[in-house]
């Protein structure tokens, strides 16, 4: 369980952080969602007391981070894949883990291979290692402790599509055993396939949170119809947004509205309806730029509301 | 919120044992034992190739200086066993603090400091765990340096027909350790302050010679460096000389070349972001 209140960071006038609150339930993988430079990372540090906030609080199993005892093996935590000494080999950065958590050198080989890294990788310095190597050393590290909570901060980068099919498994079978998982991500299919929950962050501040589902309902309905032409006069008529079909087929359309809004229109124009649904081809990315376009350009959407 | 879901602790993640499953409420003093950091900071100077070779180096150069002087030395003093433990131990005290600045620095330098402080939050510990595992480092390097110099007088007396001389006063035994332990922590103390490698070494070696030579050029401070100055009190701590004066600049002097830098580093430390 992760619990972040009015979290804010500022750097003089720059607020990286904003306010921001959420939670990470445990049982579920909860995707911390933003462009790059919107404050993920620093929210993330903020979480394991490397970034003093400038105010909120943050607690991870009800406590502050600084306050848990022997953290590492209560909270994996894989920040920054790069971070490793260069000259020490991914064997060794392991063997350190294991004593820092108080775990029997043994682990180290049930890790490796766990993370898909052979012998012979491992003996080699980290200096020589690729991205996605770090990685897989990144998350073997953080799971060392065999932690309640996990927070990881763009796994997926420079994973090759096994990895990230690999990683998908990991932390899905991790969140399944009622642990918590928080990561983040710029790669909106990698999170939109793993994420239960979403935390959707822009410029520091959060743009919407909740069940994947729920935020994808939000995104309107999709809807076929005998007679498509009439049916989009008919719901343009009544003031709704519809959007032609991306490619699927053209008696689809996209509604900016609830299946009642649409189900009531379709009965006055006389339409029949042959399906009606959540949209899907939407999906988080157009959430996702919607809302991040609109963080970055507040004034423009505050006029068009006016 | 406490987890609602049903805690199967066997079978854990793809086939690895966990110990637990859901959410338990951590009990317990936060971080980890000193000694496992001990454990942790000492492993973590040797285990990287920038640091084997560092002490590679070490006891290289050590051995070349001796041999140098048992090949070329004046056979009635310079190869007495005292005067051998007191070259190898002058090259040591000029390597040793890079130890020092480098077990500091790698954590920003190398970012490994976002592992080591989220493994112990206080950051105060490891700074200390840091001290006293470079100082316990710079105690080892002088005990090789004994056998060293032991070695080289054997030599000496086979090779050069030296007389057997292996008297060593105690009391500058111990101002060679003192000297040695003091110089590791001046580098660390610069490592924590000035974070770059680079520029945490060539400060250490540069800064306190530029002060000696700005207190030569302004007649007002010949004075007050002798109060200031880390390098002369230490030199006569290990030729083991030491008068109450001389104990007093050592004070001072440690006070603002080592404790300064390490209480004045370790402030910035515990408030700064690390990233």
């Amino acid at each position: 369980m992760i619990r972040v209140h009015d979290l804010t960071k500022r750097y003089g006038r720059f607020t990286a952080v904003d306010a921001v609150s959420f939670e990470a339930r445990p049982g579920v993988v909860t995707g911390f969602l933003g462009p790059n430079g919107a404050g993920k990372s620093t929210a993330m540090r903020m979480l394991c007391a490397l970034t003093p906030p400038t105010s909120g609080t943050a607690t991870i199993l009800d406590r502050r981070y600084r306050d848990l005892p022997n953290p590492a093996s209560l909270v994996g935590t894989l920040l920054d894949a790069s971070a490793q000494h260069a000259g020490r080999s991914g064997r060794e950065v392991l063997t350190l883990a294991a004593t820092a958590v108080g775990r029997p050198h043994s682990r180290v080989g049930e890790l490796l291979e766990l993370v898909g890294l052979t012998d012979r990788e491992s003996r080699r310095r980290v200096r020589h290692y690729s991205l996605g190597m770090r990685q897989r050393l990144g998350i073997a590290q953080a799971l060392m402790g065999d932690p309640q909570v996990l927070i990881l901060d763009e796994p997926a980068n420079g994973l090759d599509p096994q990895g990230i099919h690999w990683m998908r498994e990991l932390l899905r079978g991790f969140a399944d055993d009622g642990r918590t998982v928080l990561l983040s991500s710029h790669l909106l299919h990698e999170v939109e396939q793993i994420a239960d929950d979403l935390v959707l962050i822009g410029r520091g501040r959060i743009l919407a949170k909740g069940p994947q589902s729920e935020l994808l309902a939000g995104t309107g309905v999709s809807v076929t119809s005998l007679d498509p032409p009439r049916l989009a006069a008919a719901l343009i008529r009544a003031g709704l947004t519809v959007r032609p079909p991306e490619g699927a087929d053209p008696r689809t359309l996209v509604v900016q509205a609830t299946a009642e809004q649409v189900g009531r229109v379709a009965l006055e124009a006389q339409v029949v309806l042959t399906d009606l649904r959540p949209s899907q081809g939407v999906g988080l990315e157009q959430l996702f730029l919607e809302l991040t376009a609109d963080a970055s350009r507040a004034t423009d959407r505050s006029e068009v509301a006016a | 919120m406490t987890s609602t879901l049903p805690t199967h602790g066997v079978q854990g993640i793809q086939g690895i044992p966990a110990a637990e499953s859901g959410d338990r409420r951590p009990v317990g003093r936060p971080g980890i034992t000193f000694s496992r950091l001990l454990v942790l900071e000492a492993r973590k100077l040797v285990d990287t190739r920038s640091g084997r070779w560092l002490l590679i180096s070490i006891g290289l150069i050590t051995a070349t200086a001796l041999a140098l002087v048992v090949w070329f030395g004046d056979p009635a003093a310079d190869t007495w066993f005292a005067p051998l433990l007191e070259v190898a131990a002058l090259v040591q005290m000029v390597l040793f603090p890079v130890l020092g600045i480098l077990a500091m620095t790698a954590e920003f330098s190398q970012r490994t400091g976002l592992v080591t402080f989220t493994v112990e939050p206080r950051r105060m510990r490891v700074v200390l765990a840091k001290l006293a595992v470079a100082g316990a480092w710079a105690v080892v390097g002088l005990l090789v340096a004994v056998g060293l110099a032991a070695i080289a007088h054997l030599l000496a007396v086979g090779i050069r027909d030296v007389p057997w001389n292996w008297h060593l006063d105690a009391g500058q035994l111990g101002g060679l350790a003192l000297a040695q332990v003091l110089g590791v922590a001046q580098g660390l103390g610069f490592g924590l302050l000035l974070t770059s490698p680079a520029l945490a070494i060539v400060s250490y070696f540069l800064v306190p010679e530029l002060w000696s030579v700005l207190g030569g050029l302004i007649p007002r401070l010949e004075r007050v460096i002798p109060w200031v100055d880390l390098t002369r009190p230490a030199e006569v701590l290990t030729n083991g000389a030491m008068t109450g004066t001389d104990w007093a600049h050592l004070a001072t002097g440690s006070g603002v070349w080592v404790a300064l830098p390490l209480l004045a580093g370790t402030w910035l430390l515990v408030r700064r972001e690390i990233a």
